[in-house]
Protein backbone atom coordinates (compact mmCIF):
# COMPACT_ATOMS: atom_id res chain seq x y z
CA UNK A 1 0.00 0.00 0.00
CA UNK A 2 1.26 3.43 -0.82
CA UNK A 3 2.59 5.36 2.12
CA UNK A 4 1.16 8.80 2.59
CA UNK A 5 3.83 11.42 2.72
CA UNK A 6 2.43 13.14 5.76
CA UNK A 7 1.94 10.03 7.76
CA UNK A 8 5.40 9.81 9.22
CA UNK A 9 5.06 13.10 11.04
CA UNK A 10 1.57 12.30 12.18
CA UNK A 11 2.49 8.82 13.29
CA UNK A 12 5.40 10.12 15.31
CA UNK A 13 3.29 12.79 16.95
CA UNK A 14 0.67 10.24 17.83
CA UNK A 15 3.13 7.65 19.07
CA UNK A 16 4.93 10.21 21.19
CA UNK A 17 1.69 11.46 22.66
CA UNK A 18 2.19 14.97 21.38
CA UNK A 19 -1.33 15.39 20.13
CA UNK A 20 -4.27 16.67 22.10
CA UNK A 21 -7.07 14.22 22.67
CA UNK A 22 -9.29 15.34 19.83
CA UNK A 23 -6.38 15.61 17.41
CA UNK A 24 -5.19 12.21 18.53
CA UNK A 25 -8.58 10.69 17.88
CA UNK A 26 -8.63 12.24 14.45
CA UNK A 27 -5.15 10.97 13.74
CA UNK A 28 -6.06 7.49 14.91
CA UNK A 29 -8.95 7.46 12.51
CA UNK A 30 -6.81 8.61 9.62
CA UNK A 31 -4.05 6.17 10.34
CA UNK A 32 -6.48 3.33 10.80
CA UNK A 33 -7.49 3.75 7.20
CA UNK A 34 -4.02 2.74 6.07
CA UNK A 35 -2.70 -0.64 7.11
CA UNK A 36 0.90 0.35 6.54
CA UNK A 37 0.44 3.44 8.65
CA UNK A 38 -1.16 1.38 11.38
CA UNK A 39 1.74 -1.02 11.35
CA UNK A 40 4.18 1.87 11.53
CA UNK A 41 2.32 3.32 14.46
CA UNK A 42 2.54 0.01 16.27
CA UNK A 43 6.25 -0.23 15.59
CA UNK A 44 6.86 3.33 16.71
CA UNK A 45 4.96 2.79 19.91
CA UNK A 46 6.70 -0.50 20.58
CA UNK A 47 10.10 1.04 20.06
CA UNK A 48 9.31 4.02 22.23
CA UNK A 49 8.13 1.76 25.02
CA UNK A 50 11.29 -0.30 24.80
CA UNK A 51 13.56 2.71 24.68
CA UNK A 52 11.70 4.38 27.51
CA UNK A 53 12.41 1.38 29.66
CA UNK A 54 16.11 1.35 28.99
CA UNK A 55 18.03 2.00 32.14
CA UNK A 56 20.42 4.83 32.61
CA UNK A 57 23.96 3.67 32.28
CA UNK A 58 26.88 4.92 34.27
CA UNK A 59 30.55 4.43 34.40
CA UNK A 60 31.51 2.31 37.33
CA UNK A 61 33.71 3.83 39.97
CA UNK A 62 36.64 1.88 38.63
CA UNK A 63 35.94 2.86 35.05
CA UNK A 64 35.60 6.49 35.96
CA UNK A 65 38.84 6.42 37.87
CA UNK A 66 40.58 4.74 34.98
CA UNK A 67 39.20 7.28 32.55
CA UNK A 68 40.48 10.16 34.62
CA UNK A 69 43.84 8.53 35.08
CA UNK A 70 44.19 7.90 31.38
CA UNK A 71 43.12 11.40 30.50
CA UNK A 72 45.53 12.94 32.93
CA UNK A 73 48.32 10.81 31.62
CA UNK A 74 47.53 11.86 28.08
CA UNK A 75 47.14 15.48 29.04
CA UNK A 76 50.46 15.57 30.69
CA UNK A 77 52.03 14.50 27.43
CA UNK A 78 50.36 17.16 25.41
CA UNK A 79 50.71 20.84 24.98
CA UNK A 80 48.85 22.87 27.50
CA UNK A 81 46.52 25.58 26.19
CA UNK A 82 48.69 28.33 27.57
CA UNK A 83 51.53 27.10 25.43
CA UNK A 84 49.38 26.47 22.43
CA UNK A 85 50.49 27.77 19.09
CA UNK A 86 49.72 31.30 18.11
CA UNK A 87 46.65 31.71 16.02
CA UNK A 88 45.66 33.85 13.14
CA UNK A 89 42.69 33.77 10.90
CA UNK A 90 41.76 33.51 7.31
CA UNK A 91 38.51 33.55 5.39
CA UNK A 92 38.27 30.65 3.03
CA UNK A 93 35.15 32.10 1.52
CA UNK A 94 37.30 34.74 -0.11
CA UNK A 95 39.03 32.07 -2.08
CA UNK A 96 36.11 30.30 -3.61
CA UNK A 97 35.31 32.67 -6.49
CA UNK A 98 38.77 32.28 -7.90
CA UNK A 99 38.61 28.57 -8.35
CA UNK A 100 37.67 28.43 -11.97
CA UNK A 101 40.17 31.02 -13.10
CA UNK A 102 43.03 29.51 -11.24
CA UNK A 103 42.67 25.97 -12.38
CA UNK A 104 44.83 26.61 -15.37
CA UNK A 105 47.66 27.82 -13.24
CA UNK A 106 48.32 24.52 -11.70
CA UNK A 107 50.97 22.23 -12.89
CA UNK A 108 50.94 19.64 -10.20
CA UNK A 109 47.94 18.79 -8.17
CA UNK A 110 47.92 15.73 -6.09
CA UNK A 111 44.75 14.62 -4.47
CA UNK A 112 44.85 12.03 -1.80
CA UNK A 113 42.10 9.94 -3.28
CA UNK A 114 44.16 9.40 -6.37
CA UNK A 115 47.37 9.12 -4.47
CA UNK A 116 46.28 6.77 -1.80
CA UNK A 117 43.49 5.00 -3.50
CA UNK A 118 45.82 2.77 -5.41
CA UNK A 119 45.47 4.64 -8.64
CA UNK A 120 48.13 4.69 -11.26
CA UNK A 121 48.76 8.40 -10.99
CA UNK A 122 52.48 8.72 -10.59
CA UNK A 123 52.52 12.42 -9.96
CA UNK A 124 53.31 11.68 -6.36
CA UNK A 125 56.70 10.38 -7.29
CA UNK A 126 57.21 13.43 -9.36
CA UNK A 127 56.35 15.62 -6.44
CA UNK A 128 58.49 13.84 -3.96
CA UNK A 129 61.43 14.11 -6.25
CA UNK A 130 60.83 17.76 -6.92
CA UNK A 131 63.71 20.03 -6.07
CA UNK A 132 61.17 22.35 -4.53
CA UNK A 133 60.95 20.01 -1.61
CA UNK A 134 64.52 19.58 -0.71
CA UNK A 135 64.72 21.57 2.46
CA UNK A 136 64.79 19.98 5.82
CA UNK A 137 62.81 20.59 8.89
CA UNK A 138 59.15 19.98 8.88
CA UNK A 139 56.38 19.30 11.22
CA UNK A 140 52.97 18.26 10.39
CA UNK A 141 49.72 18.89 11.95
CA UNK A 142 46.35 18.07 10.77
CA UNK A 143 42.91 18.78 11.70
CA UNK A 144 39.96 20.76 11.39
CA UNK A 145 36.38 21.33 11.55
CA UNK A 146 33.53 22.39 9.54
CA UNK A 147 31.28 24.58 11.57
CA UNK A 148 27.62 24.57 10.78
CA UNK A 149 24.59 26.17 12.18
CA UNK A 150 26.61 28.46 14.30
CA UNK A 151 28.74 25.74 15.71
CA UNK A 152 32.31 26.77 15.48
CA UNK A 153 34.13 23.61 16.14
CA UNK A 154 32.69 20.22 15.71
CA UNK A 155 35.00 17.42 15.46
CA UNK A 156 36.00 13.98 16.31
CA UNK A 157 37.85 10.97 15.41
CA UNK A 158 40.57 10.40 13.01
CA UNK A 159 42.08 13.82 12.89
CA UNK A 160 42.80 14.01 16.50
CA UNK A 161 45.31 11.26 16.31
CA UNK A 162 47.28 12.97 13.65
CA UNK A 163 47.03 16.26 15.41
CA UNK A 164 48.22 14.97 18.69
CA UNK A 165 51.15 12.92 17.69
CA UNK A 166 52.96 13.44 14.48
CA UNK A 167 55.20 10.52 13.75
CA UNK A 168 58.80 10.88 14.64
CA UNK A 169 59.83 11.13 11.05
CA UNK A 170 57.76 14.24 10.70
CA UNK A 171 58.98 15.95 13.76
CA UNK A 172 61.70 18.44 13.54
CA UNK A 173 64.51 19.09 15.85
CA UNK A 174 65.14 22.42 14.32
CA UNK A 175 61.89 23.87 13.18
CA UNK A 176 62.29 27.20 11.51
CA UNK A 177 59.90 29.73 12.82
CA UNK A 178 56.50 29.57 11.22
CA UNK A 179 57.37 27.03 8.62
CA UNK A 180 54.38 24.99 9.57
CA UNK A 181 50.94 26.36 9.67
CA UNK A 182 47.61 24.79 10.09
CA UNK A 183 44.91 26.82 8.58
CA UNK A 184 41.53 26.04 9.88
CA UNK A 185 38.79 27.33 7.68
CA UNK A 186 36.22 28.43 10.09
CA UNK A 187 34.19 31.03 8.34
CA UNK A 188 30.82 30.41 6.92
CA UNK A 189 30.40 31.32 3.31
CA UNK A 190 26.91 32.58 3.88
CA UNK A 191 25.19 29.63 2.35
CA UNK A 192 25.17 27.63 5.50
CA UNK A 193 28.08 25.47 4.67
CA UNK A 194 31.61 25.79 5.25
CA UNK A 195 34.63 25.08 4.17
CA UNK A 196 37.30 23.17 5.72
CA UNK A 197 40.81 23.17 6.75
CA UNK A 198 44.07 23.47 5.12
CA UNK A 199 47.24 22.44 6.75
CA UNK A 200 50.20 24.16 5.30
CA UNK A 201 53.52 22.63 5.77
CA UNK A 202 56.72 24.35 5.17
CA UNK A 203 59.44 22.89 3.06
CA UNK A 204 59.46 19.16 3.06
CA UNK A 205 61.86 16.61 1.82
CA UNK A 206 61.27 13.17 0.46
CA UNK A 207 61.39 11.46 3.79
CA UNK A 208 58.91 13.82 5.28
CA UNK A 209 56.56 13.46 2.38
CA UNK A 210 56.64 9.71 2.63
CA UNK A 211 56.15 9.84 6.37
CA UNK A 212 53.18 12.09 6.04
CA UNK A 213 51.61 9.76 3.56
CA UNK A 214 52.21 6.90 5.94
CA UNK A 215 50.54 8.88 8.66
CA UNK A 216 47.50 9.53 6.57
CA UNK A 217 47.37 5.93 5.46
CA UNK A 218 47.59 4.83 9.05
CA UNK A 219 44.43 6.71 9.77
CA UNK A 220 42.62 4.08 7.81
CA UNK A 221 40.35 6.46 6.05
CA UNK A 222 38.52 5.53 2.95
CA UNK A 223 39.67 8.61 1.21
CA UNK A 224 37.97 8.24 -2.08
CA UNK A 225 34.77 7.09 -0.52
CA UNK A 226 34.73 9.87 1.98
CA UNK A 227 35.40 12.43 -0.64
CA UNK A 228 32.63 11.22 -2.83
CA UNK A 229 30.26 11.00 0.06
CA UNK A 230 31.06 14.50 1.13
CA UNK A 231 30.68 15.83 -2.36
CA UNK A 232 27.32 14.26 -2.65
CA UNK A 233 26.25 15.46 0.73
CA UNK A 234 27.28 19.03 0.46
CA UNK A 235 28.04 21.01 -2.65
CA UNK A 236 29.80 23.65 -0.61
CA UNK A 237 32.04 21.04 0.83
CA UNK A 238 32.78 19.79 -2.62
CA UNK A 239 34.34 23.16 -3.31
CA UNK A 240 36.86 22.50 -0.62
CA UNK A 241 38.34 19.39 -2.00
CA UNK A 242 41.92 19.32 -2.95
CA UNK A 243 41.87 20.32 -6.54
CA UNK A 244 39.70 23.35 -6.18
CA UNK A 245 41.37 24.58 -3.05
CA UNK A 246 44.69 24.21 -4.72
CA UNK A 247 43.42 26.27 -7.59
CA UNK A 248 42.01 28.91 -5.30
CA UNK A 249 45.19 29.22 -3.35
CA UNK A 250 47.26 29.48 -6.47
CA UNK A 251 45.04 32.19 -7.85
CA UNK A 252 44.98 34.27 -4.73
CA UNK A 253 48.69 34.10 -4.29
CA UNK A 254 49.36 34.78 -7.93
CA UNK A 255 51.88 32.06 -8.07
CA UNK A 256 53.68 31.33 -11.27
CA UNK A 257 53.02 28.00 -12.84
CA UNK A 258 56.37 26.57 -11.98
CA UNK A 259 56.07 27.34 -8.30
CA UNK A 260 52.50 26.42 -7.59
CA UNK A 261 52.08 24.87 -4.22
CA UNK A 262 51.32 21.26 -4.24
CA UNK A 263 48.34 20.58 -2.13
CA UNK A 264 47.14 17.25 -1.01
CA UNK A 265 43.80 16.94 0.53
CA UNK A 266 40.87 14.89 1.36
CA UNK A 267 37.80 14.74 3.46
CA UNK A 268 38.67 12.94 6.61
CA UNK A 269 35.40 12.63 8.37
CA UNK A 270 32.44 12.59 6.09
CA UNK A 271 29.92 11.82 8.75
CA UNK A 272 30.94 14.67 10.95
CA UNK A 273 31.50 17.02 8.11
CA UNK A 274 35.12 17.36 8.89
CA UNK A 275 37.61 18.13 6.23
CA UNK A 276 41.31 17.73 6.23
CA UNK A 277 43.49 19.13 3.57
CA UNK A 278 47.21 19.03 3.65
CA UNK A 279 49.30 21.41 1.66
CA UNK A 280 52.93 21.24 0.82
CA UNK A 281 54.31 24.67 0.24
CA UNK A 282 57.73 24.99 -1.31
CA UNK A 283 60.08 27.03 0.74
CA UNK A 284 60.47 29.70 -1.85
CA UNK A 285 56.83 30.64 -1.56
CA UNK A 286 56.33 29.98 2.12
CA UNK A 287 56.80 33.61 3.03
CA UNK A 288 54.28 34.58 0.40
CA UNK A 289 51.82 32.12 1.75
CA UNK A 290 52.14 33.33 5.29
CA UNK A 291 52.09 36.97 4.27
CA UNK A 292 48.93 36.48 2.26
CA UNK A 293 46.97 35.14 5.14
CA UNK A 294 44.80 37.84 6.54
CA UNK A 295 44.68 37.99 10.31
CA UNK A 296 41.26 37.95 11.84
CA UNK A 297 39.45 35.85 9.29
CA UNK A 298 40.14 32.28 10.21
CA UNK A 299 42.34 30.31 12.42
CA UNK A 300 45.94 29.47 11.88
CA UNK A 301 48.21 27.65 14.18
CA UNK A 302 51.84 28.47 13.95
CA UNK A 303 53.62 25.62 15.50
CA UNK A 304 56.81 26.26 17.37
CA UNK B 1 22.08 29.83 28.81
CA UNK B 2 21.34 27.23 31.44
CA UNK B 3 23.35 27.12 34.62
CA UNK B 4 24.95 23.88 33.49
CA UNK B 5 25.89 25.41 30.16
CA UNK B 6 27.27 28.49 31.87
CA UNK B 7 29.23 26.37 34.26
CA UNK B 8 30.64 24.37 31.39
CA UNK B 9 31.84 27.51 29.68
CA UNK B 10 33.37 28.76 32.91
CA UNK B 11 35.16 25.47 33.44
CA UNK B 12 36.40 25.46 29.91
CA UNK B 13 37.73 28.99 30.27
CA UNK B 14 39.45 28.04 33.49
CA UNK B 15 41.00 25.10 31.76
CA UNK B 16 42.14 27.27 28.88
CA UNK B 17 43.84 29.50 31.41
CA UNK B 18 45.86 26.55 32.54
CA UNK B 19 43.67 24.96 35.17
CA UNK B 20 43.77 21.32 34.20
CA UNK B 21 41.61 20.51 37.19
CA UNK B 22 38.78 22.38 35.55
CA UNK B 23 38.88 20.00 32.65
CA UNK B 24 38.73 17.17 35.13
CA UNK B 25 35.56 18.69 36.56
CA UNK B 26 34.18 19.05 33.10
CA UNK B 27 34.85 15.40 32.38
CA UNK B 28 33.22 14.37 35.61
CA UNK B 29 30.14 16.40 34.85
CA UNK B 30 29.60 14.80 31.46
CA UNK B 31 31.26 11.41 31.53
CA UNK B 32 28.14 9.40 32.28
CA UNK B 33 26.09 11.07 29.58
CA UNK B 34 28.86 10.60 27.06
CA UNK B 35 29.25 7.03 28.16
CA UNK B 36 25.52 6.49 27.69
CA UNK B 37 25.71 7.72 24.14
CA UNK B 38 28.81 5.70 23.37
CA UNK B 39 27.50 2.51 24.94
CA UNK B 40 24.29 2.63 22.95
CA UNK B 41 26.19 3.49 19.82
CA UNK B 42 28.92 0.91 20.20
CA UNK B 43 26.90 -1.82 21.90
CA UNK B 44 29.93 -2.91 23.82
CA UNK B 45 31.19 -1.59 27.10
CA UNK B 46 34.89 -1.76 26.34
CA UNK B 47 34.44 -0.10 22.97
CA UNK B 48 32.27 2.52 24.60
CA UNK B 49 34.92 3.24 27.20
CA UNK B 50 37.49 3.68 24.47
CA UNK B 51 35.16 6.04 22.68
CA UNK B 52 34.55 8.05 25.83
CA UNK B 53 38.24 8.49 26.40
CA UNK B 54 38.87 9.45 22.80
CA UNK B 55 36.00 11.89 22.95
CA UNK B 56 37.39 13.76 25.90
CA UNK B 57 40.88 13.74 24.50
CA UNK B 58 39.58 15.23 21.28
CA UNK B 59 37.72 17.88 23.24
CA UNK B 60 40.86 18.67 25.16
CA UNK B 61 42.93 18.96 22.06
CA UNK B 62 40.52 21.35 20.49
CA UNK B 63 39.30 23.14 23.57
CA UNK B 64 40.91 26.39 22.58
CA UNK B 65 38.79 26.50 19.45
CA UNK B 66 35.45 26.25 21.18
CA UNK B 67 33.65 29.54 20.86
CA UNK B 68 30.40 28.86 22.66
CA UNK B 69 28.16 29.36 19.66
CA UNK B 70 26.64 26.08 20.66
CA UNK B 71 26.42 24.63 24.12
CA UNK B 72 29.52 22.82 25.25
CA UNK B 73 27.43 19.70 25.72
CA UNK B 74 26.27 19.88 22.11
CA UNK B 75 29.84 20.06 20.95
CA UNK B 76 30.84 17.28 23.30
CA UNK B 77 28.06 14.98 22.17
CA UNK B 78 28.90 15.63 18.60
CA UNK B 79 32.48 14.68 19.21
CA UNK B 80 31.21 11.56 20.95
CA UNK B 81 28.95 10.59 18.07
CA UNK B 82 31.69 11.25 15.54
CA UNK B 83 34.14 9.24 17.57
CA UNK B 84 31.71 6.35 17.62
CA UNK B 85 31.21 6.67 13.89
CA UNK B 86 34.94 6.53 13.37
CA UNK B 87 35.44 3.56 15.61
CA UNK B 88 32.54 1.64 14.14
CA UNK B 89 33.83 2.37 10.68
CA UNK B 90 37.32 1.26 11.56
CA UNK B 91 36.02 -1.85 13.21
CA UNK B 92 34.02 -2.67 10.15
CA UNK B 93 37.02 -2.19 7.93
CA UNK B 94 39.20 -4.32 10.07
CA UNK B 95 36.63 -7.05 9.85
CA UNK B 96 37.01 -7.69 13.48
CA UNK B 97 34.89 -9.96 15.52
CA UNK B 98 31.21 -9.18 15.47
CA UNK B 99 29.77 -7.30 18.38
CA UNK B 100 29.27 -9.56 21.29
CA UNK B 101 25.80 -10.80 21.83
CA UNK B 102 25.95 -10.01 25.46
CA UNK B 103 27.56 -7.16 27.24
CA UNK B 104 30.61 -7.36 29.31
CA UNK B 105 30.07 -8.19 32.90
CA UNK B 106 29.51 -5.15 34.98
CA UNK B 107 31.89 -4.04 37.61
CA UNK B 108 30.74 -5.88 40.67
CA UNK B 109 32.93 -3.87 42.92
CA UNK B 110 31.31 -0.58 42.27
CA UNK B 111 28.44 -1.14 44.62
CA UNK B 112 26.25 0.90 42.35
CA UNK B 113 23.27 -1.04 41.17
CA UNK B 114 22.93 1.10 38.09
CA UNK B 115 26.46 0.34 37.07
CA UNK B 116 25.52 -3.29 36.85
CA UNK B 117 22.66 -2.60 34.50
CA UNK B 118 23.49 -3.02 30.88
CA UNK B 119 21.31 -3.05 27.91
CA UNK B 120 19.24 -6.12 27.65
CA UNK B 121 21.10 -8.35 25.23
CA UNK B 122 18.25 -8.64 22.77
CA UNK B 123 17.79 -4.90 22.71
CA UNK B 124 21.48 -4.31 22.33
CA UNK B 125 21.59 -6.73 19.47
CA UNK B 126 18.62 -5.09 17.83
CA UNK B 127 20.14 -1.63 18.26
CA UNK B 128 23.36 -2.82 16.70
CA UNK B 129 21.41 -3.84 13.61
CA UNK B 130 19.98 -0.38 13.16
CA UNK B 131 22.08 1.58 10.64
CA UNK B 132 24.41 3.88 12.46
CA UNK B 133 22.85 7.12 11.23
CA UNK B 134 19.45 6.02 12.47
CA UNK B 135 20.88 4.58 15.63
CA UNK B 136 22.57 7.83 16.58
CA UNK B 137 19.33 9.73 16.12
CA UNK B 138 17.39 7.23 18.20
CA UNK B 139 20.02 7.21 20.92
CA UNK B 140 20.13 10.99 21.16
CA UNK B 141 16.40 11.60 20.99
CA UNK B 142 14.79 8.56 22.52
CA UNK B 143 17.44 7.30 24.89
CA UNK B 144 19.20 10.48 25.91
CA UNK B 145 16.05 12.54 25.63
CA UNK B 146 17.62 15.39 23.73
CA UNK B 147 15.45 17.84 21.86
CA UNK B 148 15.24 17.45 18.13
CA UNK B 149 17.00 20.72 17.49
CA UNK B 150 19.93 19.77 19.68
CA UNK B 151 20.11 16.37 18.04
CA UNK B 152 20.09 18.12 14.70
CA UNK B 153 23.03 20.27 15.77
CA UNK B 154 24.92 17.30 17.07
CA UNK B 155 24.33 15.25 13.97
CA UNK B 156 24.75 18.25 11.71
CA UNK B 157 21.59 17.57 9.77
CA UNK B 158 18.27 19.38 9.49
CA UNK B 159 15.61 18.68 12.09
CA UNK B 160 13.48 16.98 9.45
CA UNK B 161 16.29 14.56 8.82
CA UNK B 162 16.55 13.80 12.50
CA UNK B 163 12.83 13.07 12.63
CA UNK B 164 13.08 10.80 9.66
CA UNK B 165 16.05 8.97 11.11
CA UNK B 166 14.33 8.55 14.44
CA UNK B 167 11.23 7.23 12.72
CA UNK B 168 13.16 4.76 10.64
CA UNK B 169 15.46 3.81 13.49
CA UNK B 170 12.58 3.05 15.80
CA UNK B 171 10.89 1.08 13.10
CA UNK B 172 13.93 -1.04 12.43
CA UNK B 173 14.55 -1.53 16.11
CA UNK B 174 11.03 -2.73 16.73
CA UNK B 175 11.13 -4.97 13.68
CA UNK B 176 14.44 -6.44 14.79
CA UNK B 177 12.98 -7.23 18.14
CA UNK B 178 10.08 -8.92 16.48
CA UNK B 179 7.87 -6.39 18.09
CA UNK B 180 8.96 -7.91 21.34
CA UNK B 181 6.44 -6.28 23.53
CA UNK B 182 3.78 -5.78 20.98
CA UNK B 183 2.33 -2.37 20.43
CA UNK B 184 2.22 -0.16 23.45
CA UNK B 185 -1.03 0.11 25.16
CA UNK B 186 -1.04 3.84 24.91
CA UNK B 187 0.99 6.47 23.21
CA UNK B 188 3.47 8.14 25.45
CA UNK B 189 2.00 10.71 27.76
CA UNK B 190 -1.51 9.96 26.80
Amino acid sequence: MKMHEHDQELIMALAEGRLAADAAAEAHAEIASCSECSADLDLQMAAIAILDDMPEVYLTVAESARLHTNLKRELSLETRPETAPARRSFAWSRLLPAAGVAAALLVVIISLPSLLGGGSDDSSDETIASPSFDVGATETTAAMEIPRDGMEEMAGGDNATAEAAPPAALQTTEAPEATTTTMAALSDDGSGGLLGTLSFLGPVDEVDTAALLDLIRSEDVDLAGDSEQAKNADPVLAGCLAESVTAEVAAIWGLPVDSSPVIMGTVVDDLGGELLLVAYVPENIADTVFATVTPGCAEILLLP
Amino acid sequence: MTSRAAEDVALLNRYLQGDVGAFDELVRAHEDRVFGICLRMMGNRDAALDAVQETFLTVFRKADRYQARAAFSTWLYRVAVNTCYDQLRKAKRRRTEPLPETTDPADRQSGDEFSAVELRPEIEKALAKVPVEFRSAVVLVDVQGLALDQAAQILDVPIGTVKSRVFRGRKQLAMSLGNLRGPSRHPRDE
